[in-house]
């Protein structure tokens, strides 16, 4: 059975090269624009990866991961989250929350799986 | 297991090593920041050290692994690769050598001088210049340390404790895809420590209680390990370990103990170690000191050590092996005598003429030459072992003599039999010495004369037929004919009124007795001459020309056979006796009929097809009774570019010769190079076509005198 | 996904086990293991259902194992074994789950 990776981002070009990506990869993908998108998306569905973006309106990446690890179905579902360079102190605040791990923007697609292999397996 | 045996492989390797090291070094003071060859320098050392403590040659091993520090240093950029450091370092190389001479019987190495190396070196190191240390290399993540190095181009094995914090589920992460990962990364054994599991009731099944000891074989470097952590760094301990370098190496003769392991690893103290009992493992457990994880993580450490070995020995076994050159000699030897007997064999099945036994005496003859050339090639190794230390006699010699000279090589790969090559050494040296010494001009006169400064030396080998050329060739003042005549006539070696071709004065350099140097040198001036090496030549069965213009330089050329154990001859007869010619010389055979004899008016000359060639009767040469035959065969072979003629009474054919040098009382008869034993038992003996031309010419000159 | 029976003639316990056996259900599957500990003296695993399992899984089997080797009773494998069970052993190197030798016992008949 595919396993489905939700892709949380308030970019849709990004959105998009990562679910291009992941259905390529042959994965089933899930799209949200941001945070309050992703969770009540995957309330309603049984997702086996989240990757987000962290700066997002509504409810930024941060937010987001730290509800999802409330719930119990996600309690310990990998989550990735897509920094820059420049965000050092967000990464940590992301991996506090319980980020599993991070990709550095920008990144290729080849990248992107291998971070996907990683925690996924 | 022969201790006697693995030492003398680890002085082998250790020469091996050494020689290369050479190569390398002077390589890289062309080149100083070639990364390749400053690893490949480190790693020399590195083998020899590792292997030398392994060999219990602890001496080297200390010493070998200052120089080694060093070179880490360079590797890593901490310090720059400069003269000092490769002079320190070819010094070091030699005192290495002088040590392993000294172990094998040689004299004492000069301990003093390893001081003042290893004093030198420790000078080159950067906090002995300031006491800031080396500012970490740019690029390294700030807060940790640069990263030992590890050159990824050789397995190594690694130790890899990963114990991730107990909530690490919480952030989404699955171990076990951590251990996967590593295993893509090499071979890896997984040994998982659970002692850490608590009793059922006690436990949070959400909880990690798990920790694992991993042993990965891989060609990798350390980060590549790091890598696989990335996302857990801050959530584990993890401790990276490369436990198959240097002191470890010293104790894996036979595997490492298993209590030196836990040892090491600080899995027990030195006192638990002692109050336990053997078995070793198992009492440990009992007595609770360490859990059965723990001594089975150490068992697997052991193991994967000694599987590493085994598989590095069996590497070298299938690469190459190593024998003794006595070994070979004998080897050759016994198939000298079954190519004898093969002979022996074809000639009796010829004599009965039964078809089934003609046919296995071809069978076997087939397998004979086949066995032959291969025999033959095992005793081939390309020169370029011998060029290549002529590359340290070159630079040393020049910087005493105040000369720059470069030495170029060509041809390295040329295959000569061992005999030969190691024969070869001694002549080679003594030419290129008197190249640096009496050829190539001070860099100021080359300068006054419009020449590059910096000299030049050619050494160069090719195959030419079944003789190798080596052609020492160098751009200096080359040869004054006029200058040789004078000296020639000074040392009484020609009369004043002997005319002498430009050639012939060039040829003087060889003869006993001549040195051209206004003075001795430290550098060609040792007591032997040129005539030592032209004797050593022709004791190779090979000859030296030479060839000058002055005021540009001198190409000595040797010409030396592929093989001394077996030649191809020509198997001839007179009367009852049996002799060979090489041939390589022969040419043709023709017929000498008493008419021909007659029509050359007692002159010793034949008309073969319109060309005169003088030829040497065999049968007067060494005075055979009996009356020749109606006709005669005449053997044409060329002898320093002239075909002369040999006659003989039937020429028998082709025939494989296995050289076996004659007694001390035939020495004398230089007519002969050898002897072979034939098919049939009888001796044949193997002319020398060189010498027994020039003595029948000089006899003629002496008889022309006389007249 | 967790089945329990007791052959109460011979105090034999059976634990049939299939389906997902993650961290995602990790206190459900301890908690049935905990229920079925207290009702039989020796416990049978049926594990010839699994699909999945993970870290946790063999983290509890281990306690469970041990704990019960030291009350004198005993817990063992039945039913055939499902190669992804062997596959995550060996991942997880619990190929012996230590303590001392005798817990071992229990992966010993796992992996032959």
């Amino acid at each position: 059975m595919a396993k489905t990776i939700m892709t949380v981002d308030d970019s849709s070009s990004v959105r998009q090269m990562v679910g291009m990506t992941l259905k390529g990869a042959g994965y089933t993908v899930v799209e949200a624009v941001d945070g309050v998108d992703g969770l009540a998306k995957a309330k309603a569905s049984n997702l086996d990866m989240i990757i987000t973006d962290l700066n997002m309106p509504n409810m930024d990446g941060i937010a987001l991961i730290t509800a999802l690890r409330a719930l119990p179905s996600y309690k310990f579902t990998p989550i990735v989250m897509l920094t820059t360079e420049s965000q050092a102190t967000r990464k940590q605040e992301g991996k506090t929350a319980g980020a599993t791990g991070w990709i550095v923007k920008p990144f290729k697609p080849e990248q992107l799986l291998d971070v996907v292999k990683k925690v996924l397996g | 297991m022969n201790v006697e045996i693995d030492t003398s492989a680890f002085t082998e390797e250790a020469y091996e090593l050494l020689s290369e090291l050479e190569d390398s070094l002077l390589e890289l003071e062309a080149s100083p920041t070639d990364q390749e060859l400053i690893s490949r320098v480190f790693r020399a050392m590195h083998t020899i050290k590792g292997s030398g403590a392994m060999f219990g040659f602890d001496a080297v091993a200390e010493f070998t692994h200052e120089v080694e520090t060093v070179f880490d240093m360079a590797r890593n950029g901490t310090i720059p690769v400069t003269k000092t450091l490769i002079d320190l370092t070819l010094a070091a190389r030699d005192q290495i050598r002088a040590m392993l001479d000294a172990a094998a019987g040689g004299e004492p190495a000069d301990q003093a001088n390893a001081n003042k190396i290893i004093a030198g070196l420790r000078s080159l190191t950067p906090d002995k210049k300031s006491a800031g240390a080396a500012p970490p290399p740019s690029g390294a993540p700030p807060g940790k340390g640069p990263a030992p190095a590890v050159d990824a181009d050789e397995p190594h094995i690694f130790r890899v404790r990963f114990v991730p914090n107990a909530d690490i589920f919480g952030t989404g992460t699955n171990p076990l895809l951590l251990l996967n990962e590593l295993r893509d990364l090499g071979e890896c054994r997984v040994v998982a420590i659970t002692d850490k599991i608590p009793e059922f009731e006690d436990m949070d099944p959400e909880t990690c209680y798990s920790g694992w000891e991993i042993f990965l074989t891989a060609q990798i470097a350390e980060n590549a390990i790091r890598d696989v952590f990335i996302f857990v760094e801050d959530e584990c301990e993890l401790n990276i370990r490369l436990i198959d370098r240097d002191q470890a190496m010293r104790d894996q003769q036979d595997g490492k103990k298993l209590g030196q392991i836990l040892l090491e690893r600080g899995d027990i103290n030195p006192k638990e170690l002692e109050t336990a009992l053997l078995p070793l493992g198992d009492r440990l457990v009992q007595a609770g000191v360490i859990s059965h994880d723990k001594v089975k993580a150490a068992l697997t450490e052991q193991q994967v050590i000694q599987e590493k070995q085994d598989k590095k020995k069996t590497a070298e076994t299938a690469t190459s092996v190593r024998v003794p050159s006595d070994k070979l000699d004998n080897l050759v030897d016994l198939v000298g005598e079954l190519v004898t007997m093969q002979a022996r064999l074809t000639q009796t099945a010829n004599t009965i003429g039964d078809h089934t036994l003609q046919l296995i005496a071809e069978e076997v003859e087939r397998l004979t030459a086949e066995l032959r050339d291969n025999t033959m090639s095992i005793r081939m190794l390309t020169i370029d072992t011998t060029f290549n230390k002529f590359k340290r006699l070159v630079r040393d010699l020049s910087t005493e003599l105040g000369k720059e000279i470069e030495l170029i090589t060509a041809g390295g790969e040329t295959e000569l039999d061992k005999t030969v090559i190691d024969q070869l050494n001694d002549p080679l040296v003594h030419i290129i010495r008197n190249s640096i010494d009496h050829g190539v001009e001070p860099p100021d006169v080359r300068r006054a004369r419009g020449k590059n400064p910096v000299g030049k030396i050619t050494l160069a080998a090719i195959h030419s037929g079944a003789s190798v050329l080596i052609r020492v060739e160098d751009d200096g003042a080359g040869l004054d004919a006029q200058k040789l005549r004078a000296k020639g006539i000074e040392k009484g070696l020609i009369s004043a009124d002997d005319d002498l071709t430009e050639k012939e004065a060039f040829l003087l350099i060889f003869a006993a007795g001549f040195s051209t140097a206004a003075k001795i040198t430290n550098v060609s001036g040792r007591g032997v001459g040129m005539d030592v090496v032209r004797r050593s030549i022709e004791g190779l069965r090979g000859s030296i020309d030479v060839a000058s213009v002055l005021g540009k330089g001198t190409t000595i050329t040797l010409k030396l056979p592929l093989t001394l154990a077996i030649i191809e001859g020509l198997l001839v007869m007179v009367e009852e006796e049996y002799f060979v010619l090489p041939l390589a010389a022969v040419e043709e055979c023709v017929e000498l009929s008493r008419e021909d004899v007659k029509k050359a008016h007692g002159r010793h000359v034949i008309n073969v097809r319109g060309e005169i060639i003088p030829y040497i009767r065999i049968r007067d040469r060494f005075e055979i009774s009996g009356t020749a035959p109606e006709i005669e065969q005449i053997v044409i072979a060329e002898v320093d570019e002239k075909r002369i003629g040999f006659v003989v009474d039937k020429v028998v054919g082709q025939h494989q010769t296995v050289i076996k040098t004659l007694g001390k009382n035939f020495q004398h008869s230089e007519e002969f190079s050898g002897a072979t034993i034939l098919g049939n038992g009888g001796v044949a003996l193997i002319l020398d076509l060189n010498k027994m031309v020039r003595y029948v010419e000089e006899e003629e000159i002496r008889a022309l005198d006389a007249a | 996904m967790f089945h329990f029976s007791l052959d109460s003639a011979r105090s034999v316990g059976t634990l049939s086990l299939s389906g997902d056996l993650t961290i995602r259900n990790a206190a459900e599957f301890k908690e049935a293991v905990a229920n079925a500990m207290d009702q039989a003296k020796q416990l049978e695993l049926n594990i010839s259902e699994v699909e999945r399992l993970d870290l946790t899984t063999l983290q509890i089997l281990c306690a469970a194992h041990r704990t019960l080797l030291k009350k004198g009773r005993t817990l063992s494998i039945s039913g055939s074994i499902p190669s992804i069970f062997r596959e995550t052993m060996q991942q997880a190197g619990f190929v012996e789950c230590g303590g001392d030798k005798e817990t071992s016992g229990l992966w010993k008949g796992v992996m032959n």
